[in-house]
């Protein structure tokens, strides 16, 4: 049997790293075409649609709303890298914040403390 | 829709299937998702074309993998195996790893059979990807030329095969 031929010899670590967004892929699953998808958005020609999906230009939050309604589908699924990049910087910085707030004595600091080991075990998963 | 058995973190991969018009490609993120598909012509200086247009997609998409037919092994037309090469050459430049695929495994994997057709594992893949399903083109009549949509399905076929030839390799190692 023929075997699977590569250039490189050495590859390279595997990357973790996500696409910043699906806004293409799901446009593209229901047929939408650009300028039909930027009359939905509010306006605009189907040029700003292709300048989303080419990492051009970044959505507004009310743009990302209206995909959202568009698609029904959540953040997580249209931005999955942006999602995740925002997630790991909060996890570190809850890390942080939970050793500070772990060495205060303060009134409604168990809550506190319970909100950010929660909000780290749910970005740990 | 993912390709069956994918793990998570896998590279990010860039299927391209060259052809007498252009090009299909498909992309798959590194859950093994399918995000992003299509088929592009390009008339005049084909080869130009081709490449402008791919490393157009190579820029926006950032592959880890791209995956091409091993023209070497089948009976492709030279200008086709010369694009080939030329795209190989491309992705060494950018330092993203080329892996080449034979047809041949491509029928076996996708098809069911090393003698499967072009329709059939076409039919297979559209049943497996429904968001590319309705662009599967009629059957081909005797009088007809391929139709340039199959060149898509060309494409996932080839990512969905090294993604199984891939699985097996770490399956004999580990």
């Amino acid at each position: 049997m023929t075997t699977m031929k590569t250039y490189k010899q050495s590859s390279p670590a595997v990357s973790l790293r996500k696409l910043s967004h699906h806004l293409r892929t799901y446009r593209k699953t229901a047929r939408l075409s650009q300028h039909e998808l930027a009359y939905l958005l509010g306006g605009g020609s189907g040029t700003k649609v292709s300048r989303y999906e080419h990492f051009q230009r970044v959505p507004s939050l009310a743009t990302i709303v209206a995909y959202e309604i568009i698609f029904k589908e959540s953040l997580h699924s249209l931005l999955p890298g942006l999602y995740d990049e925002v997630q790991e910087r909060i996890r570190t910085r809850a890390q942080q914040l939970l050793a500070r707030v772990s060495a205060r004595k303060e009134p409604g600091r168990d809550a506190k403390l319970a909100l950010l080991r929660s909000l780290i075990h749910r970005s740990e998963r | 829709m993912s390709i069956p058995g994918q793990k998570h973190h896998t590279p990010r991969a860039l299927a391209i299937d060259l052809s007498s018009r252009g090009f299909g490609y498909a992309l798959f993120d590194s859950e093994g998702k399918l995000v992003d598909w299509g088929v592009r012509k390009v008339t005049g200086n084909k080869n130009a074309g081709c490449l402008t247009r791919i490393r157009a997609l190579i820029r926006w998409y950032e592959p880890e993998v791209i995956v091409l037919e091993d023209c070497e092994s089948g009976e492709r037309h030279q200008r086709i195996k010369e694009l080939s090469e030329d795209v190989s050459r491309l992705a060494e430049r950018m330092e993203i790893r080329v892996v080449q695929i034979p047809w041949i495994l491509v029928q076996s994997v996708c098809g069911g059979s090393p003698r499967a057709t072009k329709e059939e594992i076409a039919a297979r893949i559209g049943d497996h990807f429904p968001e590319i399903k309705p662009h599967l083109p009629p059957k081909r009549k005797p009088w007809m030329s391929e139709d340039e949509r199959m060149s898509l399905f060309d494409a996932v076929a080839l990512a969905a095969t090294a993604c199984v030839v891939k699985k097996r390799r770490e399956g004999r190692t580990a």
